[in-house]
């Protein structure tokens, strides 16, 4: 078996979390840009961290045969300080170039403030300058269903087509409307705290598998960078097809991904 | 601070109210009169509306497995998370002072109410419960980067 885990932050995991995913069946991943779970104090650690993104991961993912691809951004909790932001912003252009890069992720917002929304509708503005993809995080918990809504009516003044945007973190109170105003969404899986492998499954039988996938968004907290084998047994003992079950782990990342030139699988 | 309506989640269909009738005159006025009673009300649905009639009817018989299946693979593991809610509220009947219960125990024990109720949609609904349905945006997130889990529920924000 084979699958794609589209949204996984690998700088906080071990190398073994690369040996284990392999072992599982993970043939590429996507990295977005987020949170280190401090605040960096100047531009220049973000430029340091996008040649993390860009030079190293893809070297250390290759020792296990999985090909990394990644997305630049400044991320939404670091996103409150609008001229700290647009520094940041300023130097995403040259990374842009780097074979590996499919688009900016992930932005949106974090707690639903006017300073977040400036710079979301500024990076929208810097993906579509540059005809790149768009990886959206959604806010957690109780600022989920607020922020999505005002991300998507931001992402809708914007011109870029929703087929190439993709909205993350998605719940059972959001994922209808996202996939209904026609963009992409993504189900993010966590141990303990949010969407579970088994919610998951009950998604995708409640809301069909048509532009949706799912992710182990593995960082720093608790998180498990084995959830999408993990969502893929659980359809799998639910009695769900091979071909669903690979529609939504592997064909459907692949279908969206592909949308950029530079996302080419090895063995395809 | 302007509050918004938590969205109303559909409830089961009613039954037909009017009684069945024998005349089939009075049977075709019958079907032409609820196929534009139909048309009218679909023209009035609102977009979320579409979306719940959608669900409603996509929801029903989705999961391949039987209800004996689903109980077979599920029931122990969620026997023992329903274990840990009660043991999580003896905890807080248990703590050190009697102070005044938090907001998110409050929601909590709104969204307990709703896995009792019967209804569908009980997972959407209980996010909708525990949502900020305010629509003002603060400027600026300084002194509150995480998220809690739960609103003020009289206030419909976070704190």
């Amino acid at each position: 078996m084979k699958y794609i885990d589209p949204h996984i932050h690998m700088v906080s995991r071990t190398t073994d979390d690369y040996q284990r995913m392999a072992q599982s069946g993970c043939i590429a991943i996507t990295e977005p840009a987020f949170w280190a779970g401090f605040d960096r104090s100047s531009a220049k650690g973000f430029s340091d961290y996008f040649r993390q993104l860009t030079e190293y991961e893809p070297r250390r993912a290759a020792l296990f045969g999985i090909q990394h691809f990644t997305w630049l951004c400044i991320n939404p909790k670091e996103a409150d300080d609008p001229a700290f932001a647009r520094d940041v912003i300023a130097i995403i252009p040259e990374f842009l170039k780097c074979d590996t890069v499919l688009g900016i992720g992930e932005i949106g917002l974090n707690k639903n403030t006017r300073n977040e929304l400036i710079i979301l509708e500024e990076q929208i503005a810097l993906a579509e300058t540059h005809n790149q993809l768009i990886l959206v995080h959604t806010p957690h918990l109780e600022d989920k269903l607020k922020g999505t809504r005002l991300i998507m009516d931001a992402l809708r003044a914007s011109h870029v087509p929703p087929e190439r945007i993709l909205i993350d973190h998605v719940e059972e109170h959001t994922v209808a409307e996202v996939l209904d105003r026609g963009f992409w969404a993504g189900m993010t899986l966590y141990p303990d705290t949010k969407m579970t492998p088994q919610r998951a499954a009950d998604v995708i039988e409640m809301y069909g598998s048509e532009r949706i996938w799912m992710n182990s968004a593995g960082d720093w907290g608790c998180s498990d960078p084995l959830a999408v084998p993990k969502a893929r047994l659980e359809l799998s003992r639910r009695g769900h097809t091979s071909e669903l079950v690979d529609r939504v782990t592997l064909d459907n990342p692949r279908s969206f991904l592909s949308q950029s030139p530079k996302f080419k699988l090895k063995d395809s | 601070m302007a509050r918004q309506q938590i969205p109303k989640v559909p409830q089961p269909p009613t039954p037909n109210p009017q009684p069945p009738t024998n005349n089939p005159q009075q049977t075709t006025n019958n079907k032409q009169q609820t196929t534009n009673n139909k048309q009218q009300t679909t023209a009035r649905l609102s977009a979320d509306q579409v979306r719940k009639k959608r669900f409603m009817k996509t929801a029903s018989s989705t999961c391949p497995l039987t209800r004996q299946q689903v109980i077979q693979q599920y029931f122990l593991e969620h026997r023992a998370r329903l274990l840990d809610v009660a043991a999580f509220l003896d905890r807080l009947d248990r703590s050190s002072d009697s102070g005044e219960p938090d907001f998110r125990e409050l929601a909590l024990r709104q969204a307990v109410a709703v896995l009792a109720d019967n209804q569908p949609q009980r997972t959407a609904r209980i996010l909708h419960l525990l949502s900020d349905h305010t629509t003002d945006l603060p400027q600026s997130a300084h002194g509150m980067k995480g998220a809690l889990g739960a609103v003020r529920l009289s206030e419909g924000s976070t704190p």
